[in-house]
């Protein structure tokens, strides 16, 4: 027999759910991504398609990039990296985004756990729509996923329904 | 498929229509790199570019690309059966283990027909419960959805009306609709009086449309109530199971709060009928027409699964998943699917339990589909074997997310059923608990309204006050008609 690992009943091998608590049981937990092909994205190495309309500048360190949640107002300093990952934190599932917008209404807004990637290259800033269920936008434009689209200082960026502005420091 | 590129997606972006997600999106990474206008390359074209994102944007929505494999497999097959479908087991390999497993098979359905060729003629009868309980707004909203449809109805068509209360009588016999005017004054006197028998009106309403029950016509009783029967119930279902097997549907329509949804829907179910629960008078007109307009679009009627096992395997339960969710009964070793109507597709889930077994290659069921054509008086049948490996070492390996998403569903209908059996067992602190699950539950899957409902009746158990009616009502029907979407993140 195999155990719910959220409230202990017992179910034959191979049972999907738990008819009590309703845990994802091959997992033990939510059975939200755990198809979405995306989770296994994380080891493929990205490179960025060649922008080759922009000019070449020197390389330059990642600066501090600040994220203003319009509509909770909140505002977060992200860490000067040249990867930030925008989500759900899943603990479960080993998922940990830079942002975090659960406490934001993430699941109500349709985030995604591995929504969008802020990324940063030669002194420039990329958003790039990691495969989510609902989208991102920016300035109302979506997004193709798995495609680097250049970012602005004040420029927003829409995740699912959620709302941010992005600034750089 | 408006959207649909006319080239073939797969060869767009280059990959087996085989190929995983994975291999999908691999491919069109690099060929969007190449591509992309701004990719500098002698290649780059915007036409190409957009091409190869609509492969991907269809080819990466499971639905929509379960739509386009079955379109393409129908017109390279030339279909000659009525029906399709497409069977999905959970897994194909299990690991050999010394104790019993769970293994799902999921079964979707579809008919081949865009239009029946021609409407088949319909044999309704109203069944209409006129206790004193009904009246003012709700008799008066359900004659005037009887007025319509009298008026809808086509002169081939065949109507019946029966009224009871705690007994039944026949306002208008069976008959061909010529004399509407007739029909329409014998509905305006329909007055509430007395209490409900469902017996006595189901009874009076299957001697009527028995009249003119023939292979040409599709014959349904349509059961308009707002109360508890008493004491007849196990008649009722006796009654309802001959019908099925006569071919003739049962779909009930439930007004307001006060009657039993278990027993409405156990009694539709042995049909294969619908059953709607009506929580405002004025929507009886729509629900009735909706219910109706069903019946003219049927494409194939009297539709069996039928599995069969070897004696290592055994059906543990089958549930109807789609357009809602239904426990299937098993007449015999033959589960009932009523009908199909155009344009709908039924998804079934059987669970099985399979007997510990040495490693090797098994029989794991044969499963049959048989229907009969409402025009034709033709039946049409589709079988497939299904077979499994049994091995000592198995590698973990994708399950579909149409199978999670069908589990789920039913898994989520079956939690709520828990919560209101042990209510009704007196195990009020279990009942709460399991109402907070079936919130967490919705509110996971973004149904945010239907995940008040339950925790706020989980915080009035909590408080010591009984159950809303209506709430439960609104958990029973709500969890079933739940639309999960496949692509979640």
């Amino acid at each position: 027999m195999i155990q719910c690992p959220a409230c202990g009943e017992k179910y034959r091998p191979g049972t999907l759910f738990c008819s009590k608590c309703g845990t994802y049981l091959p997992t033990g937990g939510s059975p939200r991504t755990v198809t979405l092909p995306t989770d296994r994205l994380s080891d493929v190495p990205y490179t960025p398609p060649d922008t080759g309309g922009l000019e070449q500048e020197a390389p330059a360190e990642p600066r501090t990039i600040r994220v203003r949640v319009v509509e909770t107002d909140r505002e977060v300093s992200l860490p000067p990296a040249s990867e930030l990952l925008l989500g759900r934190r899943d603990p479960m599932r080993g998922i940990f985004p830079d942002l975090d917008l659960t406490a934001d209404g993430g699941i109500e807004k349709g985030v995604s756990r591995r929504h969008a990637r802020i990324l940063q290259k030669e002194g420039k800033v990329f958003i790039e729509d990691v495969g989510s269920a609902n989208g991102t936008f920016l300035n109302d434009q979506r997004l193709m996923p798995y495609l680097p689209y250049p970012l602005r200082d004040g420029d927003r960026v829409r995740i699912g329904k959620l709302e941010l502005e992005i600034h750089f420091e | 498929m408006g959207e649909a590129p006319e080239k073939d997606p797969y060869e767009i972006l280059g990959v087996s229509p085989l190929a995983t997600q994975e291999e999908i999106r691999r491919a069109y990474r690099a060929l969007v790199r190449r591509y992309h206008p701004d990719s500098g390359t002698d290649e780059a074209s915007a036409t190409r570019f957009l091409e190869v994102h609509q492969a991907y944007e269809l080819l990466t929505d499971p639905a929509r690309r379960r739509a386009y494999d079955r379109l393409h497999r129908e017109r390279r097959e030339r279909k000659t059966t009525s029906f399709w479908w497409e069977v999905v087991l959970s897994r194909q390999v299990l690991p050999a283990l010394p104790e019993e497993q769970t293994l799902y098979v999921l079964v979707e359905i579809y008919p081949t027909k865009r239009v029946p060729s021609r409407r088949v003629p319909l044999n309704l009868v109203l069944v209409i419960d006129r206790s004193t309980s009904m009246q003012g707004d709700r008799l008066d909203y359900v004659k005037s959805a009887a007025h319509h449809i009298i008026e809808e109805l086509d002169s081939q068509d065949v109507l019946g009306i029966v009224a009871f209360d705690d007994r039944a009588e026949t306002i208008v016999p069976s008959q061909p609709l010529t004399n509407r005017d007739y029909i329409h004054s014998r509905v305006s006197s329909i007055w509430a009086s007395g209490g409900t028998e469902i017996l006595r009106g189901l009874l009076a309403g299957l001697k009527q449309i028995r009249r003119f029950h023939n292979q040409d016509r599709i014959s349904h009783l349509l059961l308009l109530t707002d109360g508890h029967t008493y004491g007849d119930e196990k008649a009722c279902l006796a009654e309802a199971r001959q019908a099925g097997k006569e071919g003739i549907g049962i779909s009930a329509f439930g007004i307001g709060e006060d009657w039993h949804e278990m027993f409405l829907s156990a009694l539709t179910r042995e049909t294969g009928g619908a059953c709607v629960y009506i929580s405002d008078p004025p929507q009886a007109r729509r629900a009735l027409r909706e219910t109706i307009r069903g019946l003219c679009d049927i494409s194939v009627r009297d539709l069996w699964l039928i599995p069969r096992f070897p004696k290592q395997v055994r059906l543990e339960s089958a549930f109807r998943c789609n357009p809602d969710v239904e426990r299937l009964r098993l007449v015999g070793e033959e589960i009932s699917l009523g009908a199909l109507s155009v344009d709908t597709h039924l998804s079934i889930l059987l669970e099985l339990a399979v007997a510990p077994m040495p490693p090797g290659r098994y029989r794991l069921m044969q499963l049959e589909l048989r229907g009969m054509l409402p025009d034709a008086g033709r039946e049409d049948r589709l079988l497939v074997d299904l077979e499994i490996e049994i091995k000592e070492e198995v590698e973990e390996q994708p399950i579909s997310t149409a199978i999670i998403t069908a589990v789920n569903k039913v898994n989520l209908f079956r939690m709520q059923e828990r919560a209101w059996q042990a209510l009704e067992e007196g195990r009020r602190e279990e009942a709460r608990q399991q109402l907070e699950a079936v919130a967490t539950r919705l509110l996971d899957l973004g149904e945010t309204s239907l995940a008040h409902v339950a925790l706020l009746e989980a915080r009035r158990l909590a408080e010591g006050e009984e159950v809303s009616k209506q709430a439960k009502k609104e958990i029973f029907f709500g969890t079933r008609r739940l639309r999960l979407r496949e692509r979640e993140g």
